[in-house]
């Protein structure tokens, strides 16, 4: 039994060590073949520099409305009942279970040249497609889910009775929600914001529709990696890999530390359940 | 600050929760809402309270007169007491109690040192003056719950509402927290109505009792009336352990296994008779016409009772008599003994009960 | 009893402005846009879109993606339940690293994890240099698929199962043992059977993930048509031809596929968290 389970345990860490591991290592391996030298120039070019800033500007537009409309949709799906709840709690995940290229697809067919308000938006002179606003878009689309499915479920396994009370003595919904509901869900919305906020920087399916080819203009920096690992310049590609896994990396950590802070209340792991699972009543996980 | 519930309805879907209860709450009192889960009493509490509405067209709630059926909580001044508390865990016991009054704005903004001398009142009143910096995780159920009182009476509220709060409590801590809470609305004579599923509570605490039962009103009246005068078969099960005895009606005269009683009631054929254990008699021999025979099953002593089971010889069925020890004593009864059992007092009830 | 167990108040106040912030948002950002996918796929007629979804790269696509998405979401089920009972059930030093990299492929840039890939299973690759020389093209090939999709898929079936084992009382098996049974039985008869619905909801997600993924796919799988080209990547390819029409039909064949799965899914949850509650 002994030689079983030690014989299990170092073909399930080789597995890892194969499929997770080396590809991790290699990341940093490549990015380094040529020296330090070739790394910082890689990461300063004034491409990659371009990439950095779009890639932050969309995050940073992304993740503040998604937080916004997080808040509002978990607070109107977990204390209010209404028909519709569940669809209503489907739609918000469908960018989750859909591929990202669709995710590009729906707002070239939407906004592009040929796309329903196409005509229009080119005699307003505004371009959405192969531009900054559709990368902005694509970003906020494939995101939405985040913040939402981390309150929801903890919201839903919490009663409404905290804010009952606070509401009969006298707090208003804005009191209520910050000094009772939000203390309550701080870790599982923080860490929702930095899931989304790790999604939004490397988004690559549904940015490269969008994006088109046109080089400098709509480059973000997964998209970047893309073009110079298709130049064959694999140290430039791997160097600005290593800043996106460095955020995936540091997401894991923080990851770590919040569900260590949070293990006592009811917190749904990171990628367990893909759908929010809010079509049970309040209670029924005790 | 008197209360008035003018023909209250509300539905979920199909289900009657509330079907046109029209109740009366004087000031000062402290009513109970009894009733097994699902009679509507916690609804009722809950638009008491203005968390829950009425059917669109499902009657009024006035307070000294005002229509309040619309208005907020916090617009009635209603102070609410949670099954569990709900307690605000990430503040401490202070700030707890505070909380009504730091939320105020504007012009009904509180005076940070105003605030400080009433949290500090309150908690001397609930005797937890010092645990004013403890978390509520910290604390036992029972001083958790006077925290939970504590914060609703912090906004001066006209009315006080609990419901169930003593339901997630010890027995013990159930029974002190019980007199302590009777004590207190003595000293405070605030308008007080709270829910519960225990008859006991109900009986020992309530000046006034409200049964309820599928969303209507059963019974009103102080806990001697509703226990000694039970108005419906419903009523009188519910507020003690009871015998139901099949019999038979006719000319106001009740037949139970050849024994005759006189009745008060019109009533015809079979009838099901109520009797509390208390008051069923065991003697050893037939005694005029008002014993019926019986065999003794089994003989429990509970304390300074004795629960004697008997099996009636010629209806069937066992029924529970009651008796002191010293009425045991001059019995000597045994398991297949005969002997003979007298209903001293029983309730029939007209139109028979309700399912 | 409690005055809020299930019966949520209507009376908090907010209601109106967070539903139709919620609507408004959910509206501009998914529901326009995706109806008017639907709209240009649905627009051009039963045989159009017939003939857009039934080419023959199309239906190649689908029969790659979809064999690629299941082999690896099996791989994923045997080796993610195996990383699973080992990470609650067999202590080993480094336990609590090995339990944080587990999602490592859902937080690292899918486009990372392709190259990374590429990387390490190309032909000039750590493994790619060992295998090539075997006969085992572990890149721009088959395999390489099902290394990427596998790669992507892999923190699914783990982080479903580990739950459900964390709460399993261990005193199952060993009740199951007492009785007779060998380890290999009660895991089989005691174990698995509690295990199965958060092990296939586990196996659902894997597969769904791979047949929608493009960015850590299409470095390694090499892309040639009718052989190695997934779906995702047909739509993109239509995109840049201006079918848009052919795009948005292909697209809505994915979508269709996706909500099937996510149902899949939300009932086996619904299972699983009636095993857990009980």
């Amino acid at each position: 039994m002994t030689a079983a389970r030690l014989l299990l345990t170092f073909v399930g860490l080789a597995w890892l060590a194969l499929i997770l591991l080396l590809p991790l290592l290699a990341i940093f391996a490549q990015a380094l073949a040529k020296g330090w030298g070739a790394y910082i120039a890689a990461v300063t070019s004034s491409e990659a520099l371009d990439a950095i800033r779009l890639t932050l500007l969309s995050a940073l537009i992304a993740v503040p409305a998604n937080l916004v409309f997080g808040l509002a949709a978990a607070w109107a799906i977990t204390k209010f009942e209404f028909r519709g709840r569940t669809l209503l709690l489907a739609l918000i995940d469908l960018p989750f279970s859909v591929s990202p290229v669709i995710g590009g697809l729906v707002f070239v067919l939407l906004y592009g040249a040929h796309g329903w308000l196409g005509p229009w938006l080119a005699a307003h002179d505004v371009q959405i497609i192969f531009a900054k606003p559709g990368i902005v878009l694509a970003t906020i689309f494939v995101t939405l889910p985040f913040v939402v499915r981390e309150l929801v479920p903890l919201m839903q396994v919490q009663t409404t009775a905290r804010e009952e009370a606070a509401f009969s003595l006298g707090a208003s919904g804005w009191q209520i929600f910050r000094h009772v509901t939000l203390p309550n869900v701080r870790w599982a919305l923080l860490y929702g914001l930095i899931l989304c906020t790790a999604r939004a920087m490397g988004e690559f399916g549904a940015a490269s529709v969008v994006a088109g080819s046109i080089r400098g203009r709509t480059v973000t920096l997964p998209l970047h990696v893309e073009i110079v690992f298709n130049e064959y310049d694999a140290v430039a590609a791997f160097a600005c890999a290593t800043l996106l896994t460095i955020t995936a990396l540091v997401t894991l950590v923080l990851k770590t530390v919040l569900d260590a802070r949070e293990r006592r209340t009811a917190h749904v792991e990171l990628a367990s359940g893909q759908l929010i699972t809010a079509a049970t009543p309040a209670g029924s996980r005790a | 600050m008197s209360i008035a519930i003018e023909d209250v309805s509300k539905h979920f879907g199909a289900f009657a929760a509330l079907d046109r209860v029209r109740l009366h709450v004087a000031s000062g009192e402290l009513l109970a809402l009894l009733g097994p889960s699902g009679s509507g009493k916690t609804t009722l509490l809950r638009i008491l309270a203005g968390l829950e509405r009425p059917d669109a067209d499902g009657g009024r709630v006035r307070m000294h007169g005002t229509d309040v059926t619309g208005a907020t909580p916090a617009e009635r001044r209603v102070g609410l007491v949670f099954q569990h508390y709900a307690l605000f865990e990430h503040l401490t016991v202070a700030g707890n109690v505070a909380f009504g009054l730091r939320m105020r704005r504007g012009r009904a903004r509180v005076p940070r040192r105003e605030i400080d001398a009433r949290v500090q009142r309150l908690l001397d009143l609930v005797q937890l003056s010092p645990l004013a910096d403890r978390y509520p995780s910290q604390l036992s159920g029972g001083q958790r719950q006077r925290v939970g009182l504590a914060r609703a009476l912090a906004i001066e509220p006209r009315v006080l509402l609990l419901d169930e709060p003593f339901g997630a409590l010890d027995a013990q801590v159930r029974r002190d927290l019980r007199r302590w809470l009777k004590e207190l609305h003595a000293e405070l004579g605030i308008t007080s109505v709270f829910v519960t599923h225990d008859q006991e509570e109900a009986l020992e605490l309530a000046t006034r009792v409200v049964v309820m039962h599928q969303g209507r009103v059963q019974q009103v009246g102080t806990p001697a009336e509703v226990y000694e005068q039970p108005a419906n078969a419903f009523v009188y099960e519910f507020l003690g352990s009871s015998n139901v005895i099949d019999g038979r009606a006719s000319d106001r005269v009740l037949h139970i296994d050849g024994a005759r009683y006189p009745l008060d009631v019109a009533a015809s054929g079979d009838v099901r008779t109520f009797v509390r254990p208390h008051d069923l008699e065991i003697v050893p021999e037939a005694n005029g016409g008002s014993t019926f025979p019986v065999r003794v099953r089994d003989v429990q002593l509970v304390g300074p009772t004795a629960r004697v089971l008997v099996e009636r010889e010629v209806g069937g069925g066992v029924i529970e008599a009651h008796l002191t020890r010293a009425e045991l004593a001059g019995l000597s009864l045994r398991e297949g003994l005969r002997v003979h059992a007298r209903a001293r007092s029983f309730k029939v009830y007209a139109g028979g009960i309700q399912p | 009893m409690a005055m809020s167990n299930n019966a949520r108040a209507r009376i908090l106040p907010g209601f109106g402005p967070t539903l139709g912030l919620t609507l408004a948002w959910l509206g501009f950002v998914v529901l326009i846009p995706v109806a008017s996918l639907l709209l240009k796929g649905l627009a051009i007629g039963p045989a159009e879109f017939w003939s857009a979804v039934s080419g023959p790269r199309a239906v190649a696509s689908y029969r790659v993606t979809l064999s690629s998405a299941l082999a690896a979401a099996t791989v994923n089920g045997v080796a993610g339940l195996l990383v699973a009972w080992m990470l609650v059930r067999w202590p080993f030093p480094g336990r609590r690293i090995v339990d944080a990299l587990i999602d490592l492929p859902f937080a690292l840039p899918a486009a990372v994890g392709g190259i990374a890939l590429t990387a390490v299973f190309g032909p000039n690759g750590w493994i790619g240099s060992l295998a090539y020389p075997l006969g085992l093209r572990t890149a721009y090939s088959r395999i390489g698929l099902l290394l990427a999709m596998t790669f992507v898929g892999l923190p699914y079936v783990v982080r479903s199962v580990q739950p459900v084992l964390e709460d399993l009382d261990p005193e199952i098996e060993e009740a199951a043992f007492a009785l007779g049974a060998t380890r290999w039985q009660s895991f089989a008869h005691a174990v698995l059977p509690i295990l199965t619905p958060a092990l296939l909801s586990g196996f659902a997600l894997a597969l769904a993930r791979g047949i929608g993924e493009y960015g850590a796919v299409i470095f390694i799988s090499g892309n040639l048509p009718l052989e190695t080209e997934v779906t995702s990547l047909v739509v993109t390819i239509k995109l840049d031809q201006y079918d848009y029409a052919g795009a948005a039909a292909v697209a809505i064949v994915m979508l269709a596929v996706a909500l099937l799965l996510l149902l899949a899914v939300n009932l086996l949850q619904g299972r699983s968290r009636a095993y857990q509650a009980a």
